[in-house]
């Protein structure tokens, strides 16, 4: 009896345990609530921004006025997509998986057999025995009917057939495993390239995409394929969730081994006013369950989810249906351009019918797009042929998250400049066949990477504040409050309903403390520079975390030296607005809390701590959570 | 006979409009609002001292020097 090869001892061994989040119970009474507050939130922001330009500027300082007003601007319509974005929820109720082709697709003629399914899991450089770990849980995916075959594949980009001694050998590995294995002599359209190739091999119906590191459970496919019954469903993404976050550390317990007694003191004191409080929590912003349960799920109401690549299920006929009119379309398009060039009139008939054998040949069908965010623009241009995207809520697949900031800088900012790519070249407001709420949604998307035209003026407002003294507004009047405060108040809360029992605040300052990652990415798409595809690294990285965070440290040593100075001129009576200060000091200390975390995050060693209550989210969102159970205003479906 | 089914579908434009008009109201409300309405004094800045001629203390009359400095 054969004896299957033994695992190979990872990092991530240990986070075993860890089991995924459950979706957040769908409630309609919360979400009118959120959409009323939504409403209010945006009447209120817009006087507020009518006011802002009409009665507040600082005339005498308009070179700072003006960009403040015009920062706060863009920022409310951030805040009207994300509106649109959360607006409802619409989830489809879990199907019996399907077993005959009848059942998804309409068969024109053909005879019905019974559905075929693939799993293919791409790699490029990842360890191989990392890869195995994926085949190993891909093998243990349960199909209720015999009669449907399930077949994997491991779609291979790095070329380690055997043929180069000096590489893993991933070929044998997926041999040992008893699955397929495909490779490519070149990395054209890198991953989907890989993918292309992977189709022309194989014919399943359905199938899924899994990365190196992304390992399923066994009900992936029970619970998605049932979905495709609507026969206009395209494709399926299930949430991808990251097991190996960092562990939360008790605050109390760090006090007490940092300061001892005088550090128990303080912990206690400060839980006797904000609860327990665990630090260290997911140091890299990675907890997907903001994106997933809140954005892309609430997404599924515009038909707008889409596609993140790893743990998707898609539809055949779909990718290809875009491929071939793709296809068709390019060629009648290069073929235009080159009788137009040549000239009609002094070539033969027969030397134009080889130029147009000559361009159908050159051509290729291409079902996913050959880009840096292949997955994203897959979508969109699937969306605009009238196909449907389904987020499925549950998680059905677990993966590793980037372990160091250097890795993590390089997977945002291929993110980023992917998306920004997208929008200089197929802008989403302007392409033909998708509906309003997509355009929305997606450009919402890309509009998001433009953050750091508002957040650099933001980051940056206290500071010069603190050393020119001008104020861009005239005053920091009643006026300013009344309506400054009801937005922040009616904003928070409606965001706090859409997340209810859920923390954002790791990715809320992921989100301010990315802006120099984003600013490069923008400066590199608008100089026209080649958005590069760099697969995300599964182990740590060596390189300097120094250029990732030094803007973060000069903006803190600025606003520390801001500060002092301020502080002397009042202790003076020479400052001129002590209001202005501590306006300003409260929003320096708010920007030094968020981009301070990347800081800590580059610093930040994996320790061995006791994991004696892991938890998954701070006390204040497990309270929150709890209480929206007890007053069961959540109506929990069943999985 | 109809039942509450039927008009199941005005529940959301009715929600709607009654938010926009909440949301409406609250603007104008916001509007209105003075500091006083929610306990401030008006800044000197903001409404200049009126002058009816009146002074606060009925014994001293209007450009009379304040007791204090007489008594200097």
């Amino acid at each position: 009896m054969n004896q299957e090869p033994p695992l190979k001892e990872f990092y991530f061994n240990k986070f075993e345990h860890r089991k995924p989040y459950t979706p957040l119970p769908i409630s309609e009474f919360r979400n009118m609530m959120f959409q009323f507050l939504a409403i209010v939130a945006l009447a209120i922001g817009a006087l507020y921004i009518w006011w802002r330009w009409k009665y507040s500027l600082n005339l005498n300082c308009l070179w700072f006025a003006i960009p403040l007003v015009v920062a706060e601007t863009l920022s409310f319509f951030s805040t009207i997509f994300l509106y649109v974005n959360y607006w409802s929820p619409k989830d489809r109720p879990i199907e019996e998986p399907v077993r005959f082709l009848s059942e998804i697709e309409d068969l024109r003629g053909r005879p019905d057999r019974p559905v075929r399914i693939d799993i293919h899991i791409a790699t490029y450089n990842e360890d191989v025995e990392l890869v195995r770990y994926t085949i190993r849980d891909s093998k243990k995916i349960r199909y209720p009917f015999d009669d449907v075959p399930v077949n994997i594949f491991v779609l291979d980009d790095g070329r380690r057939d055997g043929r180069d001694p000096s590489k893993q050998n991933m070929k044998k590995v997926a041999e040992e495993e008893g699955v397929g294995y495909f490779c490519r002599e070149n990395n054209e359209g890198f991953k989907a390239g890989n993918l292309r190739n992977g189709l022309e091999h194989t014919q399943g119906d359905l199938f899924v995409i899994l990365d190196a590191d992304a390992r399923p459970f066994d009900t992936i496919l029970t619970a998605t394929t049932g979905y495709f019954r609507s026969k206009k469903l395209a494709w399926v993404q299930t949430p991808q969730w990251f097991y190996d976050t960092s562990e939360p550390i008790y605050l109390k317990d760090w006090l007490t081994k940092k300061a001892g007694w005088l550090g128990r003191s303080a912990g206690w004191c400060i839980e006797l006013i904000f609860g327990k409080v665990y630090i260290e929590e997911d140091i890299f912003g990675n907890h997907p369950e903001g994106f997933y349960d809140g954005l892309l799920r609430r997404r599924n109401f515009h038909n707008a989810a889409f596609c993140c690549g790893a743990g998707s299920i898609h539809r055949r006929e779909a990718v290809m249906e875009l491929a071939i009119k793709d296809y068709a379309k390019g060629v009648r398009k290069e073929l235009k351009k080159k009788l137009e060039a040549i000239g009609h009139t002094s070539f033969t008939e027969k030397e134009i019918l080889e130029y147009k054998r000559k361009t159908y040949l050159d051509n290729q069908l291409i079902p996913f797009k050959f880009h840096a965010s292949e997955d994203i623009y897959t979508s969109m241009m699937l969306h605009a042929q009238g196909w449907e995207s389904y987020e499925h809520p549950y998680v059905e697949c677990k993966m590793l998250s980037p372990q160091d900031i250097d890795t993590w800088v390089k997977q945002r900012s291929r993110y980023a400049a992917g998306s920004l790519d997208i929008a200089f070249k197929d802008n989403p407001l302007f392409m033909k066949g998708l509906t309003l709420g997509q355009r929305m949604c997606y450009f919402s998307s890309i509009y998001s990477y433009f953050a750091p035209i508002w957040l650099i003026i933001f980051i940056f407002s206290p500071i010069l504040f603190y050393f020119t003294l001008e104020l861009p507004v005239k005053a920091y009047s009643f006026d300013f409050l009344k309506y400054y405060i009801p937005f922040q108040i009616f904003n928070a809360i409606a965001i706090l309903l859409v997340n209810w029992g859920r923390t954002s605040d790791r990715s809320d300052q992921y989100y301010i403390a990315s802006f120099w990652l984003m600013t490069l990415s923008i400066i590199s798409v608008v100089i026209g520079k080649k958005v590069q595809f760099h697969v995300t690294p599964k182990e740590k990285s060596k390189a300097s975390y120094l250029p990732h965070i030094l803007p973060h440290v000069i903006i803190i040593s600025l606003i520390v030296i801001g500060n002092i100075y301020n502080i002397f001129l009042i202790f003076q009576g020479q400052h001129p607005s002590i209001s202005g200060y501590i306006t300003n000091t409260f929003w320096s200390l708010f920007t030094v809390y968020n981009l301070s975390v990347m800081i800590r995050a580059a610093w930040w060693e994996e320790k061995d701590y006791d994991i004696k209550n892991p938890l998954q989210y701070n006390g204040l969102a497990d309270f929150k959570s709890r209480l929206a159970r007890k007053l069961k205003w959540s109506s929990i479906k069943s999985h | 006979m109809t039942t509450p089914q039927t008009y199941k579908f005005l529940v959301k434009p009715v929600f709607f409009i009654i938010s926009l008009l909440c949301a409406a109201y609250i603007v104008l409300k916001l509007e209105q609002l003075q500091p006083d309405d929610v306990g401030m004094d008006i800044p000197s800045y903001h409404t200049a001292p009126q002058n009816n001629g009146k002074s606060d203390d009925p014994k001293r009359a209007v450009g009379e020097p304040e007791k204090a400095s007489m008594q200097k």
